[in-house]
Formats: C-alpha cells, structure tokens, sequence
C-alpha cells in the first residue's frame, strides 16, 4: 500500500454549477490567411456574433496574421467591413467599439520564421499587459499545403507540444488529397502538436441539424429501435449544389467532387447516421463511434459501387450555364469528377444489408443536403384492392437550406372509400424555433475555445474516410479508366449513377 | 355575436379572430378549432407553430394594450398557443379567439401562425379557471403559465396546478415592495418558477464564475468582507438576487437586508465568522442600464466585474423563461431563501 500523501485537491469553483453555459477561458485567438475570403465571410463574422451574444470571454485578443501591406488600422477597417457584411446581427458600435481595441496584427509571411518568433513575442506581450496568461488558439485559414509547415513553425516558437499557456491548433478541410497524403500530413502535425491540441473543422458538423441528428436519434425513445437493418431499408445522402465551381478551377479540377465532399461531408453525415449510440456525449466517445462506423465500411468495388459524372452545357433556373469544361480555366479534356455516387456496405451487425447511397454534385437542379432513411413497408398490406400500397415510410433530416425533419406517413384520405396517400409531418427550424440558429463557425470557433472537441474531426477519423474513397480515386485517376459520365447541368445526375440504385430495385430520390 | 373575419392587420402580418359574448368554455373551443380549420383551408402556405401552451394571469393592474405588445413579441422566440385568461365584474364568460399569422417573405420562405384565446370571466369563475382552459390546451405541448404584474390574479393558483413551469418577473416590483414580490415567488412551487429577473442574470452569473476560475481569484473568496453592486433603479431585484447568489454560493447566510433611498444595504457572516458589508446602489454613470459593475472586496484585494459585453436583448431572458419548461434554474432557490431570510428578519 503506498504511503504518499495525495496532493490536496484544489476547491472547487463554487459558482460553476449553477451556470448553464461557460464562458470561454482567457484566449488570443491568431487567424492565419487573416485577410482571405474564409476570414472574411466566415470567422470574423462568427467572432463578432459571439461577442454580441456575450459567449467570449472577458480577455479576449483577435491576432491576424498579415503580409506587409497591411497594418493593424487597415486590418481593423477590413475586418469591419467584413462584420458589416456577413455578420447575423447589424454592425453595432458599441460592440464595435469593444472589439476593435482587441484587434491587432501581426505583419509577416508564414513561410518565414522571423514571423513566428515575433509572434511568440507579441503573445507575451498581451499576457503581461493583460496581467494573466491565456490560451492560444492558431486557425490556419490557409491553403491546406502549408498546414505542416506552420505547425512545424509554431512548435519551434514554443507554440506547439507541450506550450505553456496552452495552445490549440486549427485546421480546416482538405486533410490530405488521399489516404497516404492524409497519413502524412497527421504525422506532420503529430510532431508539432498532441493529437487533442488539434481540431479538425468540417463546418457541416456545426449546423444545427447534424447536432439535431443526434438528438433525434439518441434523445427520443422512438427512432433508436427502428435504427437497424430489421427496420430500415436503405438510407440515402445527398449533398447537392446548383451552382458550378466559379472561379475556384485551381482548386477544385485537382480535387473534383468525391475529393471535395464525399470523403469528408457526406462521410461525416453516414459515420452519425450509423454510429452506436456513445456513453456520454465525451468528446472522445462520440468520435470513437464515428470512427468505429467508418471502419465498418466494406471496401468498395469501384466498377461496381461508384459512379462519377461530370456536367455539360444546361439550363438552371430558366438560365443556360456552360458545361463544366467550358469553365473558366479547366483544361479541356479535364476527368474531374463533378458528381459522385457511391454505394456504401456496412458491415456489422446494425446495417448488415442496409445499403447507404451517397451522392454529390455541382449544376445539379437545387442546392441541398439531406438524409433520407427509408424505411421497409409493412410486412402485410391488408388494403388490397386499392392504388396500390402505400410508399413506406420515410425520414428525411434536411441538414441545408431549410434545416428540419420530415416524416413520411400513410394517411387516409377524407371520405367514404378506403384510400391513402403519404402525408408529411413535418419539423422545420424555422417555423418550430422562430429564433435563428447560430452559424456553423460560431458553435465550432466557441467549442474550440472551449476546449470541446466533440463536433471536431480526429485523425483516425479522416485516415478511415480516405481508406474509404482511395480505391475509387485511384480507379477514376486511372488514364486508360473510363471518362466522367456526362450529364446536363440542371439534370439530377448522369444516367449511371440511377442504375447504381436500379440495380437494387431503388431509386433516388427527386432532386 | 360576431362573425368570422380575416383581416390584414399590416403587409406583415395577417389576423382572423372571433369574438363572443356570454359565450360558454366548450364553444370557445369549438370556435377555436373551426377558426384552424377555416385558416388551413384557405392554403395561405402558412405553418401552424407552437412550441408550447401559454397560460396568462394578468394581475389586474397590468394595462391590456401593453400586455397584447407583449404577447406580439413573444411570437417571434416562442409560438404557443396562448391564453389569456382576465378578470370582469359581469357575471357572464367573454371571449375572444384569435390566429396570429407572420406573411413569409420571399420565395421558400414560410409563414407562420399560432393562436390565442382571451377569456373574460368574474372571479368566481376564475377561482376554477383551469377547468375553463383544460379543453383548449394543445394536448402534448408543454404548458407555462406566465403572471404579469405584481398582484396575483384570481385565476393564478387554479391555472398554477396545470403548469410545467411559472413565469413571472419580481423586477416588476422595487424598493421596498421587493419584499412582496420574492415572498410570491417563493409561496408558488419555486423548482418550477422562472423568474425573468433571475434569468436576466445569465450573462452576469456566466461572467462571475468564469471569474473564479482563477485559482488566484477563488482563494481570495473566503476572505471578501464586501460586496458592491452598482444597477440602475428597474434592475434592483436582479441585483439583489446576483448578491443572493454570491452569499448563497460562497457559504455566507445574509443576516441583514433594508432598502435604503438609492439602495439596499446589507450585511452577511461568512461560515469562518467574518463579515460580509452587501451594497447595493445606483450606476455611478448616470443613463446606464442593467446591473453596471460589481465589486468583490478582501482586505486590501478587489475583484472588480463589468458588465458583460454583448448586445442588447432585453426580451431574451424572457423567451429564456418561457423556453425552461423542462430544465430547473438551479442557483434560484438558495439565492432567494438567503435573501427572503434576511428581509423578513429586518420586517
């Protein structure tokens, strides 16, 4: 039996129990790519919708990194601007004015070292002025082929591994171009930073519906018996967007839509729908399961369980869009992939045989993201006689634009003969909750400063979803592989990517 | 009697009512429901929306016309179906009943409506008011029953027993009336009592806490031998249940609590014997709202608290109040049985 005294614990916080929400921690939050479009649109946006709502906290510094034609009262106007622009609330100056002291820069490049020293100082600095130390989050909003490197750059600053006031890192999608990019660049950062300083953002996991997923599934006592192969048919993904690539050519010929939303968006959604309920919603636990769910899934045959199309000239909204070769700076006999379907196997013993479709596109008829779980029929009709039976039930989890759930019944229709027909009950946000949702950045930016990795992606994470789209990726990049299947813009998809669900007697449903 | 009409009362927002006079309970609620069907009918792409069943007690000095304000504005975090239930000398049950629609702006935007009832009855009849509003509640909702004011209606303890949760404000009442108010509070089952000047404390009590999470800041607790809290006039309950709180949380008891001209002064025994001066005045910046600064002395040491920055909002503690129907406020409780102790010991 050991002798050791245990060190005494230190007394509690008498006043944390009573507080629904906790305030962040002291932190200096530092942008990378401060003066960029995701900085602009996005997170200095989402910074001054949190102060509004009184979710920072008190000592609180904003540190943009910038190159040397800028200053901290140039930075400061564009950031106004920026919030004036994309914020949810209207700029208000007396916020403003609380803010804007908080604002600084710190001028360099983020190739070169001299910056990363004079940003160790300038942290110090602001800790001494301010009196107490606080935590430093780094949000690399930068293009994804310099994330090793600043991180390397950090940790050799002090600012990584082990740094004391505690640092975090933040990086958001692509992690990797495949699953042996993906390795490397985990090990990269694995070197500078712990694995729990690291926080991976897919913004779709902060939208209020995939949180609602969640809750739809684990906080009501219905759904979760149903949640299984006995109960559910098949489930179907889709990630879809009217608009083309704009001017985003550079990027997105080299990813191409498997790359860019199914490895990432569409898996994160099918690792929630599948996950085993977690024993608490620990941050660790829940990405335990998601993980868990992804290594589930059956390697793909890429004949078989994928299709990838590519859109040609069309009509969208009464309005003729050129095909996607015909864009501006994509070589004309480009392969990439701007739609993709896939279908998914999972095998353990919730999903055995319960196909999961996913599907993805760019010109497609609509922009929207949903989960439709489609469940069995009933196992006996008793209404024969009639139009036929009615369409089994099913669930559909709108995720964007119009955030909501939809639960497809039968119904008899008023009147004296015995007729049905499916009948919707239907939960929307925005008619339930008529207050707005915070925007993905706010929940994210606020969990991070929290310290809540939960709704974060881990390493394992992103290495399974890549083991899961490499072998397609490496059959479309295959020179002598067929081309992408054409299809119309403004059409729901090429031919093919139907019969990957005609083959199994389904079919998608309408874009 | 008078009939069904559909009127546009703005190019926001659309209005059906139906009024009656002498009218019994279950035709209320048979006009009611043929009011939704009426409206359904007409496909105006409208949602129907509630969140909850509201249940309203208005004291009977609460003006009609500001409390229909406030009703409106409530729609916009909390669609209920809303009854209000008033108090007249004739012996006879009036009513009113009512769809409430927002117009959806812009295509794929969707309107929404709710509903509300206005029942008028002498206080005979309110003293079984949850017999009349029983067959009106959407069934499965929760339902909250909201006391505007500072005197209980008639209507309040029958119409108490159907609530999940009790909405009411002590910061309707100050000076030496606060008293009044934290004793209604606390004679109605206080677990399910959302107090709006408890709830606008949220930020401040978030603010605090995060304040002692310095270790530094929480060792200097057990030696504070003042409190000072600076609000302006309509905010003196809150800041008075936030110094409750403090003395709750940090083990004082309150022995001691008068109002004074700007003011409450006070004092509470910490569990080591010390004392604890409690200060409660005015902003020392005039024109300031809310509750302004608060100051945690020890000796020599302060620990001096701004007002949050956020924006602006001050109906969201109450649609925080309205949206508790299910989760306590825990904090409440201690804070105001500290105070209650201390103001009946000096009445």
């Amino acid at each position: 039996m050991s002798t050791a005294q245990a060190p005494a614990a230190a007394p509690a916080n008498p006043f944390a129990q009573d507080v629904d929400e906790r305030l962040p921690p002291p932190s200096t939050l530092v942008l990378f790519g401060a003066t960029g479009d995701l900085a602009a649109r996005k997170l200095l946006p989402a910074v001054y919708d949190l102060l509004a709502d009184g979710r920072l906290p008190e000592r609180f510094r904003l540190l943009a990194v910038v190159r040397p034609n800028h200053d901290e009262a140039s930075f400061r106007a564009h950031a106004r601007e920026a919030i004036d622009a994309h914020a949810r609330r209207p700029l208000d100056e007396r916020l403003w004015d609380a803010l804007e002291p908080r604002i600084g820069v710190v001028v360099g490049d983020h190739g070169s070292s001299e910056l990363f020293d004079a940003l160790a100082e300038r942290l110090d600095a602001g800790d001494e002025e301010d009196g107490e130390p606080s935590q430093r989050l780094f949000y690399l909003a930068i293009s994804p082929a310099f994330f090793a490197e600043t991180a390397r750059k950090l940790a050799a600053a002090g600012l990584g591994r082990g740094a004391d006031p505690p640092t975090r890192l933040l990086i958001e999608k692509p992690f990797g171009h495949d699953l042996a990019s993906a390795r490397e660049l985990n090990a990269a950062i694995d070197e500078s930073f712990e694995e729990r300083q690291v926080f991976r953002i897919d913004h779709y996991l902060g939208k209020e519906t995939v949180q609602n997923l969640l809750v739809l599934r684990f906080g009501n006592g219905i759904f979760e018996p149903l949640w299984n192969r006995t109960a559910i048919d098949h489930v179907q993904i889709t990630v879809a967007e009217d608009l083309g690539i704009g001017h985003r050519a550079g990027y997105y010929d080299g990813a191409g839509a498997l790359r860019d939303v199914i490895q990432n968006h569409a898996l994160q959604l099918l690792s929630l729908v599948a996950m085993e309920p977690p024993a608490s919603f620990d941050a660790n636990l829940v990405r335990d399961e998601k993980a868990k769910a992804l290594h589930a899934v059956r390697a793909l045959d890429p004949a078989r369980d994928a299709v990838g199309g590519q859109y040609t000239t069309g009509w969208i909204g009464g309005e003729q869009v050129p095909g996607y070769r015909e864009e501006e700076d994509v070589p004309a006999d480009s392969r990439t992939d701007t739609y993709a379907a896939l279908r998914v196997e999972i095998d353990n013993w919730r999903w055995a045989g319960v196909p999961f479709y996913l599907r993805t596109g760019k010109r497609l008829p609509l922009r929207t993201t949903e989960i439709a779980i489609a469940f069995k029929p009933a196992p006996h009709q008793p209404f024969t006689g009639l139009d036929g039976p009615p369409p089994p039930n099913e669930l559909v989890i709108s995720v964007q634009p119009n955030e909501g759930a939809t639960l497809q019944i039968a119904a008899k229709t008023p009147g004296t003969a015995l007729r049905m027909r499916p009948v919707q009950m239907d939960f929307q946000y925005g008619t339930s909750f008529l207050r707005e949702s915070p925007e993905a950045y706010e929940r994210l930016l606020h969990d991070a400063l929290l310290g809540d990795a939960t709704l974060f992606t881990r390493a394992d994470e992103v290495e399974a979803a890549w083991r899961i789209v490499d072998p397609v990726l490496a059959a479309w990049a295959d020179e002598t592989s067929d081309e992408p299947q054409p299809y119309a813009a403004g059409s729901a998809g090429p031919a093919c990517a139907d019969e990957l669900l005609a083959a199994d007697g389904r079919t998608w449903r309408p874009l | 009697m008078s009939a069904l009409a559909g009127a546009g009362a703005s190019d926001a927002r659309e209005r059906s009512e139906w009024r009656g006079e002498d009218v019994s309970a279950s035709e209320v609620a048979e006009r009611l429901m043929a009011l939704n069907r009426e409206h359904a009918r007409h496909e105006h792409g409208h949602a129907a929306t509630r969140t909850l069943n509201l249940l309203v007690a208005p004291a009977d000095d609460v003006a009609p016309d500001a409390l229909a304000t406030q009703l409106a504005g409530l729609a916009d975090r909390h669609p209920s179906r809303t009854i209000v239930v008033r108090e007249h000398a004739a012996p006879q049950l009036d009513a009113t009943v009512a769809i409430d629609c927002t117009i959806g702006s812009g295509a794929g935007s969707a309107g929404h409506c709710h509903d509300m009832a206005l029942l008028v009855a002498e206080a005979e009849t309110l003293a079984h008011a949850d017999s009349l509003v029983r067959p009106l509640r959407v069934a499965g909702l929760p339902t909250v029953l909201w006391l505007p004011g500072t005197r209980a209606s008639h209507a309040q303890d029958p119409l108490a027993t159907l609530a999940d949760a009790i909405v009411l404000d002590s910061a309707s009442a100050s000076g030496a009336a606060l008293p009044a108010a934290f004793e209604r509070a606390a004679a109605l089952d206080v677990a399910r009592v959302r107090d709006v000047a408890w709830l606008r404390l949220r930020r401040w009590r978030r603010h605090v806490a995060a304040r002692f999470d310095d270790p530094e800041a929480l060792a200097l607790l057990a030696c504070i031998d003042r409190v000072e809290l600076r609000s302006c006039a309509p905010q003196q309950a809150s800041a008075l249940l936030l110094a409750g709180w403090i003395a709750a949380r940090a083990g004082w008891a309150i022995d001691r609590l008068t109002p004074e001209a700007h003011g409450w002064s006070g004092s509470a025994r910490r569990s080591d014997g010390g004392t604890v001066e409690i200060a409660l005045g005015p902003p020392q910046v005039p024109d300031l709202t809310g509750i302004h600064a608060l100051a945690l002395h020890a000796g020599h040491e302060t620990i001096a608290l701004r007002a949050p920055v956020a924006a602006p909002n001050p109906a969201r503690a109450f649609a925080a109040a309205l949206g508790m129907f299910d989760t306590a406020t825990p904090g409440y409780a201690p804070a105001l049985a500290g105070l209650l102790s201390a103001m009946r010991e000096a009445a």
